[in-house]
């Protein structure tokens, strides 16, 4: 056969059945390419952070110009080797390079994410980008295939272009051009096809160097500095290969005989340059030592040693042989092998990848598999329709084995990472802290509290609020200045200082520099090493206070306060704030333009808004007892499982009895709107009352009497644009009027605490410390903390220590040593309220068997009045002195329906207690009593209807019958007036330490002349007995205008005998230990064994004897 | 024999073109010191970063998020992660954040085929979408798998990373916003911001003067050829969830090659003139033995 023997464009049928499915194969990819384009890369690949180069880089575009190298290679052996008699595969190869490196390009446009800006390479380029390289390369070599096709499209139609109907008369125009470009291209021709040899080098090793960047990422096996000639040299050897198996496949479709005259000799140059690529590759093994993975037994190592044994080795021995290259079925099935380079670019870009954080390995989506497909089908089907059009060659060829090549090469496993999360941590101890010494600077010295707020550390951050640092109370437990104050300055002026120790300041009496006086701006670059003010508040506290989880079994805990896990070693009495919000709450941001409503702007359309955010909150409100007025009640006794007891359903006090039938007038203090009646819905979240909390204007009011809705005049968008914490001013819209709006039934809960001046209350003053309620009554989920004699549910609780500790008293004075030994015996409430009801009178009795009568002309009348017709008689006090009561927190509850003490006083509410209970302590309380109404026969207390009730018809039987209807209990008919008493707790109204009670307002036995005298010598400086007269000065009280007229004087505060003692403790023992004044006591003999150990630090011994 | 003389010109080129040269930084660029002994895990700085560049919103306060590990992705620029190094010690978890390192000599600056990713010599690598072609290459060379990218995003899709909010301390003063948002916010500061320089500094000032505190070894400092986050750690870094990363920068070795590849396009010229040598000499060989024969036969 002549090597000139002329191309023809193939006669065979064009539409065969492998047409079709080729078809088919398009049609199913074109499907995933719009989806790709409509839903971006996410919807059809499994492409990732971890793997952002897949099928389409790794295979389509990478091998698929590795396997049109046969374009390249047959060019330079026809053309630039002249080797004419090979002429005959130049032009099948020509056109699988050019429909090859087509699909490249549109592959290429399918992965790249911004596709519309793939000409930007052009005008904006990085020279050291490989990338550049290799699209330049590409684009430039894509349009010399293009440019060596022509001839062909010439030799096709010159002389024969018959345009249809009226493009017709272009034709003449084609013809020229076609004539145009014959001419200049025979000339040039060879320049496109040398330039064709070098880009294809250029860009064939650039591929290879595409993945040197990712030095850390590709396994040994593959990453080598001649990665680039490795790609060069195995895909000049893939070309001739490649094109006899093309041949021979379309050979065999069209039942023709393998070409094996042109073919056999071109083998011959196969085995050398496979020969060149094996050794290079084998070389650079063993040159780096990589061979050590081989066997690894990885997925990796097991694939290159397919890749080699069988894509490299085993091709170049068979075709050594030259049976193997004059046997059709061996030539091909060794071309076939040797194709297994396919499997060297899968390696090197998607097996031998492995990122740093690889979860699990990449296996390509089903649409990044069907558009491959469907780009190979379309390549067949395209060269298929050229062959039938153009003379490319006798023969075509139908890939129909390609998909079947595929397959050997998606051999992967997945690889899973998982993190453990073991965990075993306790405290860790920071020093041994040495006992405070009665020196300068002492606890005394130390400020007790310290707002820490900076517009420094504003500057930087606002997200929270101002934290209350309790100084002396850290200092107090800390024992060591040196350890927050950890340097002094050298100098005056010194920012630095050098390391500060308590000796040397207690021997210069100097006292601890304030933080700030070195802490300020952050990264200042002359001091980088010294953090800003806030990164020093947060190292310091933060030091302590995390959390540590104490193992049970390790020795003894010290500073139980940060210890979670261990049962009890972490109570709320003695914790610690050790989260964020704990130490500073968040700031509320902004609502004005979060928040907006349109139309009518009424109560439900407001709440409405607030869940479209917040409803995951309003949920949590319907699980709290302010929302469902009942709750679990583990401090009543007997009840302690319950958890509907409230004043929904059970609750009845004296003062104005029951809420049952007394809906809507009652509800308007519930934090929901509409609850009228009995069949409010209590899971309808859409009824809450967000802004009576939320309130940041102070200006929102509920209306006194419609179940909850506000006053009509209220501007609630303004309201709910400004939404805030809770504070004083909206708790107390509801809680400092306790009693009908007007503040009668609590203790100390009055609207004099929305403003108060310290002497009203130390924690809540407003030119204090202006403590809003959540200080103390802390709040999860709307939750609210808090534990009350009165109210039976409770939803967390608190207590003074948790503040405080239970040595609150701070100071190494003795004062303070006495004091904090009454923490265990007596309440702090009880010292430092000692009396309650500063703020406005209350009702301290309330007589309802009298109401019904018009009151006398002579009849007091006004606000504190002590007849009216509605309610009776009532008694008013003022500044009153409380009851003490022994109490461990446990209560016993008069529940509607419980019987009544027949023929002595009904107890609604008693606190628990004993002289011998060691949890008792003595509280102070606000005793209640009253005359109400009980059923004669029944035995028990009536819930009366008295609003639209006993209010309009005066009749006391009717009121009780509808009440008790309502409450579900029967009725008798019969009723009679009970004497009952109440208790509430005084918890408020805190007074100035220096208003607290003084020990001789109690101890009678202190008024003595002997009394501290017995053990203690009068020294000079300390005069005993002022010391124990210190404190609440009634006399001082009554000219500040409050009625205490009567407290003046008194010595017997709290009544000794009413709680078990047989008189003062001082002279008559304490609850379970000697005191050292009792009666009958001797003196010690000596002072080491009469002060405990742990005490003894405290006192300096010289003021003892 | 193409491919041998290729392969000779390449290794001999390599040789030449060490010279090629990495971006360079000034005296003054910026960068970032991270002691991981600090940190508590609040997740400030996530929220921080999520604020300044309007990033989708999600729960900061959750912190079980950090019983698994987790990458940084189109929707967070930085991530805070959990370890427990030593879980038989009585000690609680190390915490992590991890983000962009803007490499000193950046692996994805080298690669980005338009220069998007682009290395400031003030320190931040910043990256420019509207030159981006989408080719993710960059996130193939990153060697801490740091550009995330906007799958889901069909038409605009961006690579997403730390920026060391550029915009922000190249153009406001360091005390009205000038710094970077997770730096700022930091309670405990674990974050240094400064000059890389003065940070090595620093970071040495702290490991002597806290003996037995710090590992002796600065996360950063040679790594992959520099980078300006710098990392301090009670714990060695492989266990912190920090690869295994050797002092040669990627960029190095490729454009070692491009360099010597195209040197004044020397050797591809070279080479377009040797095949035209030989195709030229071969074709006259044949013609002369073409003419050789014409004139036997004559």
């Amino acid at each position: 056969m002549s090597p000139t023997e002329q191309a023809e464009p193939a006669e065979n049928k064009f539409f065969t059945p492998g047409v079709f499915v080729l078809l088919g194969l398009m049609v199913t990819g074109a499907a995933f390419a719009v989806v790709r384009f409509l839903f971006g890369l996410g919807a059809v690949t499994n492409l990732s952070n971890r793997f952002p180069w897949g099928l389409w880089i790794g295979f389509d575009v990478v091998t698929g110009v590795a396997l049109a190298a046969g374009g390249f290679t047959t060019s330079a052996l026809v053309y630039v080797f002249n080797r004419r008699q090979y002429h005959a595969v130049i032009r099948p190869a020509l056109l699988t390079a050019m429909l090859g490196y087509t699909f490249v390009v549109l592959g290429l446009f399918v992965d790249i994410g911004r596709y519309w800006n793939i000409w930007r390479p052009l005008i904006s380029w990085n020279p050291t980008s490989v990338l550049f390289e290799v699209g330049m390369c590409v684009a430039i070599y894509s349009t010399v295939l293009y440019i060596e096709f022509i001839p062909i499209v010439v030799e096709r139609f010159q002389g024969r272009v018959s345009l249809p109907g009226p493009i017709g008369v272009f034709n003449s125009l084609i013809e020229w051009l076609l004539r145009l470009a014959d001419l200049v291209l025979s000339k040039v021709m060879f320049l496109f096809i040398i330039a064709g040899v070098v880009l294809s080098c250029l860009h064939q090793s650039a591929l290879g160097s595409l993945m040197l960047v990712a030095t850390y990422k590709v396994h040994p096996l593959w990453y080598t500095p001649i990665l680039p000639l490795l790609f060069l040299l195995s895909a000049i050897a893939v070309g001739y290969p490649m094109v006899v198996f093309e041949s021979m496949i379309a050979s065999r479709s069209l039942k023709r005989k393998a070409e094996m005259e042109v073919l056999t000799p071109l083998a011959r140059f196969m085995p050398v340059l496979i020969g060149i690529y094996l050794v290079f590759k084998l070389g650079d093994m063993v040159a780096r030592g990589t061979y050590m993975y081989l066997f690894d037994g990885t997925l990796q190592s097991n694939s290159f040693l397919v890749e080699i044994i069988f894509g490299l080795i085993l091709p170049f021995v068979l075709l050594l042989m030259r049976r193997v290259r004059e046997s059709a079925g061996w030539l091909f099935f060794a071309s076939l092998l040797y194709l297994g380079v396919v499997l060297n670019r899968v390696n090197v870009f998607l097996v031998g990848f492995s990122p740093p954080y690889m979860t699990e390995r990449y296996f390509p989506a089903v649409g990044e598999i069907a558009i491959t497909v469907g780009f190979i089908a379309a390549l067949i089907f395209l060269y298929r329709l050229f062959v039938t059009i153009f003379p490319v060659l006798g023969a075509h060829s139908k890939r129909k084995a390609v998909a079947l090549l595929l397959i050997p090469f998606f051999l992967m496993f997945w690889l899973l990472i998982s993190g453990n999360s073991a965990e075993a941590e306790a405290f860790n101890e920071k020093k041994t802290i040495p006992p405070a010494k009665k020196v300068m600077p002492s606890i005394d010295d130390a400020p007790k509290m310290r707002i820490l707020d900076s517009p420094l550390i504003n500057k930087y951050s606002d997200l929270y609020e101002q934290v209350r640092f309790m100084h002396a109370k850290h200092a107090n437990v800390v024992k060591d200045c040196t350890i927050c104050h950890h340097r002094v300055p050298r100098e005056k002026g010194d920012k630095y200082g050098k390391p500060a120790t308590m000796k040397e300041l207690t021997g210069t009496k100097t006292m601890p520099k304030a933080c700030s006086s070195c802490h300020d701006r952050p990264w200042n670059p002359e001091r980088i090493h010294v953090p800003g003010l806030k990164g020093a508040y947060h190292q310091l506290c933060i030091a302590c206070h995390r959390v540590s989880r104490q193992k049970a079994g390790t020795n003894k805990v010290r500073y139980r306060s940060f210890i979670k896990g261990l049962k009890g070693a972490r109570t709320l009495v003695s914790r610690a704030p050790l989260d964020c919000v704990s130490c500073h709450p968040r700031k509320v941001p902004d609502h004005k333009d979060l928040v907006e409503l349109d139309g009518n702007v009424d109560a439900l359309s407001v709440t409405k808004t607030c869940l479209s955010c917040h409803e995951s909150q309003g949920g949590a409100v319907l699980n709290t007892g302010h929302w469902k007025w009942q709750g679990s009640s583990p401090f009543t006794l007997g009840n302690e499982k319950r958890i509907d007891l409230g004043k929904r359903f059970q609750g009845i006090n004296n003062t104005t009895i029951s809420l049952t039938a007394n809906w809507p007038k009652c509800t308007g203090c519930h934090i929901g709107y509409g609850w009228k009646g009995e069949n409010f819905d209590f899971t309808d979240m859409t009824k809450i009352d967000c802004l009576v909390c939320h309130d940041g204007t102070g200006t929102y009011q509920k209306s006194l009497m419609q179940a909850g809705f506000p006053e009509r005049s209220a501007k609630l968008l303004n309201v709910a644009q400004h939404v805030g914490k809770p504070n004083r001013r909206t708790c107390g819209s509801c809680h400092f009027s306790g009693g009908m709006a007007d503040p009668v039934k609590h203790a100390e809960m009055n609207p004099k605490l929305l403003d108060p001046v310290r002497n009203m209350d130390v924690h809540m003053a407003s030119d204090g410390m202006d403590f809003r309620c959540q200080e103390c009554h802390k709040t999860r989920k709307h939750k609210i903390s808090g534990r009350s004699v009165f109210v039976p549910w409770v939803e967390g609780y608190f207590s003074c220590e948790g503040c405080h500790t239970q040595k609150p008293h701070i100071g190494s004075n003795l004062l303070a040593y006495h004091l904090n030994k009454h923490t265990d015996h007596v309440a702090c409430q009880t010292c430092h309220i000692p009396i309650y009801s500063k703020g406005s009178p209350v009702i301290t009795r309330w007589d309802w068997s009298t109401a019904g009568k018009d009151p006398g002309k002579n009849e007091p009348h006004g606000k504190t009045a002590t007849f009216e017709k509605a309610y009776g008689s009532l008694t008013w006090k003022r500044c009153v002195k409380p009851v003490y009561l022994w109490y461990n927190g446990t209560v016993k509850r008069y529940l509607l329906g419980d019987p009544i003490n027949e023929g002595g006083v009904t107890e609604l509410n008693r606190p628990e207690g004993n002289r011998q209970d060691s949890d008792s302590r003595i509280y102070p309380f606000k005793a209640v009593t009253g005359k109400q109404l009980s059923d004669a026969v029944y035995k028990f207390l009536v819930p009366p209807k008295l609003w639209h009730g006993y209010w309009e018809h005066w009749d006391w039987n009717k009121a009780a019958s509808e009440g008790l209807t309502a409450a579900g209990l029967p009725h008798s008919g019969k009723y009679k007036f009970v004497e009952t008493i109440a208790y509430h707790g005084v918890n408020h109204e805190v007074l100035p330490k220096e208003r607290a009670l003084s020990c001789a307002q109690c101890h009678a036995a202190l008024n003595n002349e002997r009394a501290c005298g017995r053990c203690h010598k009068s020294s000079g400086d300390i005069d005993f007995k002022a010391l124990a007269h210190k404190g609440i000065d009634f006399r001082q009280m009554v000219k500040e205008g409050y009625h205490a007229a009567e407290l003046i004087g008194r010595t017997d505060y709290i009544n000794f005998k009413a709680l078990g003692y047989a008189g003062d403790p001082i002279e008559v023992g304490g609850r379970f230990e000697t005191l050292p004044l009792q009666t009958g006591a001797q003196p010690p003999p000596s002072y080491e064994s009469f002060w405990s150990k742990e005490q003894g630090d405290l006192c300096n011994p010289s003021t003892l004897w | 024999m193409a491919g041998a003389g290729l392969g000779t010109a390449f290794t001999s080129g390599l040789k030449k073109a060490r010279g090629a040269k990495p971006p360079g930084i000034s005296r003054d660029a910026v960068g970032v010191l991270v002691d991981t002994t600090l940190c508590i895990g609040c997740r400030k700085c996530e929220q921080a970063c999520a604020e300044r560049h309007k990033l989708p919103d999600r729960s900061f306060e959750d912190m079980t998020v950090l019983d698994r590990p987790r990458r940084p992705d189109e929707g967070a620029y930085t991530v805070v992660n959990k370890y427990h190094p030593d879980p038989g010690a009585s000690e609680s978890a190390t915490f992590v954040k991890f983000q962009c390192m803007h490499c000193v000599d950046p692996a994805c600056a080298s690669a980005c085929i338009t220069g998007a990713l682009s290395k400031q010599k003030s320190g931040p690598v910043t990256y420019d979408p509207n030159k981006c072609i989408g080719c993710r290459y960059c996130m193939v060379a990153c060697p801490f798998e740091i550009p995330a990218y906007e799958y889901h995003r069909a038409l605009v899709p961006k690579v997403r990373k730390c920026t060391l909010c550029f915009e922000y301390i190249s153009k406001l003063p360091r005390d009205k916003g000038g710094l970077p948002a997770c730096a700022q916010v930091c309670p405990m500061e674990v974050m240094t911001f400064g000059k890389r320089s003065n940070l090595l500094e620093l970071a040495r000032w702290k490991i002597k003067n806290n003996p037995g505190k710090y590992v002796d070894h600065i996360f950063g400092e040679h790594e992959v050829g520099g980078t300006s986050w710098l990392y301090l750690a009670s714990h060695p870094f492989e266990k912190l969830g920090f690869p295994n990363l050797g002092a040669k920068a990627p960029p190095r070795l490729t454009e070692s090659i491009q360099h010597a590849v195209f040197q004044g396009f020397l050797p591809p010229l070279a080479l377009f003139g040797i095949l035209g040598g030989f195709m030229w000499l071969t074709g006259r060989k044949k013609e002369t033995n073409g003419k050789n024969r014409q004139e036997d036969d004559q």
